[in-house]
């Protein structure tokens, strides 16, 4: 009476663990996060955002171009000249046709080339583009 | 009793092991490379955006300039400091509720104000539409 007790519930080797709720938790994490994984290209630079107060919050922003304080154009880690804007959006398009665009420009940045990326990217055809800002 | 069960029957236990090192890869990779990415920011439109109708009398329109200084001229008539242009435009709407507000910038100068200034603008005629252009280079 007494060994059987041990060996039932008193963990003994070959107990085993019921791993049943363990793997409910596992597999919905892991649906979450395939679900909510967008793979975003980060520029690679750092910009100082311009403050504002009229922003809102960009949903799916997936193509982000960033123009440096240096009017420099970044894109998915590499620098890039402004004729390449255009294909370089239409090739992040291609793997994201659902995302939206954000110019990432540097307050000190001129107007100039952010007025013109911005061109270059509704020239592919996608209008939804919005520069990013910081709250104020 | 657990070796019977082993064999066969209702109690015939899958060994899951491999399968939950599986996913616990996945999970983990899942993890390492989502990003969660929180960007705020204002819509840019063009004047592009809305064509002229032909026959159609062009609504009034405020002409916010952005000057190389950073300063803002309006309706190149005054100079204005970039942070007091709601107060301009909240006025301008109240007497012209179907205008539009059009912010120019220069080229050389600086995209912070230029954004400053769309903000201002935004934040001053509540949803009405504010585009921005480039002025054309003078030499």
């Amino acid at each position: 009476m007494a060994r059987r007790n041990i060996s039932q519930s008193g963990g003994g080797e070959d107990e085993d663990v019921n791993v049943t709720p363990l793997l409910d938790i596992v597999f919905i994490m892991l649906i979450f996060f395939i679900v909510t994984s967008t793979f975003v290209k980060e520029p690679g630079v750092e910009v100082t955002r311009p403050f504002a107060e009229s922003a809102t919050e960009r949903k799916a922003a997936s193509i982000i171009v960033a123009i440096s304080d240096k009017d420099e154009i970044w894109i998915n880690k590499e620098q890039v000249p402004l004729e390449a804007v255009k294909t370089m959006v239409e090739q992040l398009r291609r793997e994201n046709p659902k995302g939206t665009a954000v110019v990432q420009a540097d307050a000190k940045s001129k107007t100039r080339l952010l007025v013109e990326v911005v061109n270059q990217i509704r020239s592919t055809g996608l209008t939804d583009v919005a520069v990013s800002t910081e709250d104020v | 009793m657990r070796k019977k069960a082993t064999h066969a029957g209702d109690d015939a236990e899958v060994n899951i092991t491999p399968l939950l090192d599986i996913v616990f890869i996945l999970l983990i990779f899942f993890i390492v490379t989502a990003t969660f990415l929180r960007e705020k920011g204002i819509d840019i439109r063009t004047p592009e955006d809305n064509p002229p109708k032909i026959d159609e009398i062009p609504p009034p329109a405020l002409l916010l300039a952005v000057q190389e200084d950073g300063f803002v001229r309006v309706n190149n008539i005054r100079v204005i400091d970039p942070g007091s242009v709601t107060p301009v435009v909240q006025e301008f709407i109240a007497r012209e509720p179907q205008g539009v507000v059009l912010v120019s910038a220069a080229p050389t100068s600086e995209s912070g104000v230029a954004v400053q200034v769309l903000d201002q603008a935004q934040s001053g005629c509540g949803g009405c539409s504010v585009s921005l252009a480039l002025q054309k280079e003078v030499n």
